[in-house]
């Protein structure tokens, strides 16, 4: 237990810290980096969950996928845009009302009913036979449905570079 | 102990979550810019996915981590086509500033 815990501690120290420095760069380019820190520890506290196929998707799709093709895509931009993104203040007493209020509410709720007993976890094991007899038996609607959605961005692609070959041919 | 207790149990999970939420939240409301806005979206998509997990795991049921995996595809996808839209946008208004963001509220000049 002494083990697990110290492990939480220093990896919710890093979020903490990789948090700050994510809303407080100023370039998007680092921003950039803190977050995808972020979403690498967030794979390794899916460890400590047991659900391993999990950490190794988030790892795989998230930082390696995506958030890789949106640092090819920031280099599209001119460097202009991405540094001295300012935090605007302005409509910050608008604006922020909703997160803060939650956040209040949240808070004395807990402070009113006081942290409740802590879950035991039971013992379940999620592996890949698991993972593939719910997909397959239990959840093959929404396997079909999400290759369906799943199509999308290709066809948006196509549709997108169809019209940009079309616009510099005329 | 009792320290020790807390911190091993599913307590920094929830904070972590929170902090991830919040995080997205607040880059998408303090900084008016699109790409940052589509960042933000996601990381507010991955503090719900350790929700999800977190519940899964210590209440027993597998079918949250099921969630979070079909989430985890429709949010890439999601992400992929709002990139798209981004880059289009830039490239007919050479800004990529939120508050200058009325494409369809203008009114055609021809």
């Amino acid at each position: 237990m002494i083990e697990r815990a110290i492990a939480l501690l220093i990896l919710t120290g890093l979020f903490f810290i990789f948090t700050l420095l994510a809303f407080f760069f100023r370039h998007l380019v680092y921003q950039f980096l803190c977050i995808l820190v972020l979403m690498v520890l967030q794979g390794v506290l899916y460890l400590y969950l047991n659900a391993e196929f999990l950490g190794a998707i988030q790892v795989i799709v998230y930082a390696g996928a995506v958030l890789i093709m949106f640092l090819f895509t920031l280099f599209l931009f001119p460097e202009e845009e991405l540094k001295h993104l300012k935090i605007d203040l302005k409509n910050l007493k608008y604006s922020s009302f909703l997160p803060v209020a939650l956040f209040i509410f949240l808070l004395l709720s807990v402070l009113v009913k006081g942290i409740p007993e802590s879950y035991q976890p039971r013992n379940i094991y999620f592996d890949l036979k698991e993972i593939s007899n719910l997909l397959f038996n239990e959840y093959w609607l929404a396997i079909f449905l999400l290759a369906f959605i799943l199509s999308f961005p290709m066809v948006a692609l196509y549709v997108f570079f169809k019209r940009e070959e079309k616009s510099g041919s005329s | 102990m009792e320290v020790l207790k807390v911190l091993a149990s599913e307590y920094p999970f929830y904070v972590i979550s929170g902090l991830l939420i919040f995080l997205g939240i607040g880059i998408f409301i303090l900084k008016k810019n699109l790409l940052v806005a589509i960042l933000a979206l996601e990381v507010v998509f991955n503090g719900i996915n350790l929700l999800f997990v977190t519940a899964s795991h210590y209440l027993g049921d597998p079918k949250g981590k099921m969630i979070v995996l079909l989430t985890l595809a429709v949010a890439a996808g999601s992400f992929a086509i709002g990139l798209i839209l981004v880059v289009n946008y830039y490239r007919l208004k050479r800004s990529l500033s939120m508050e200058e963001l009325k494409l369809l509220g203008e009114k055609d000049e021809e």
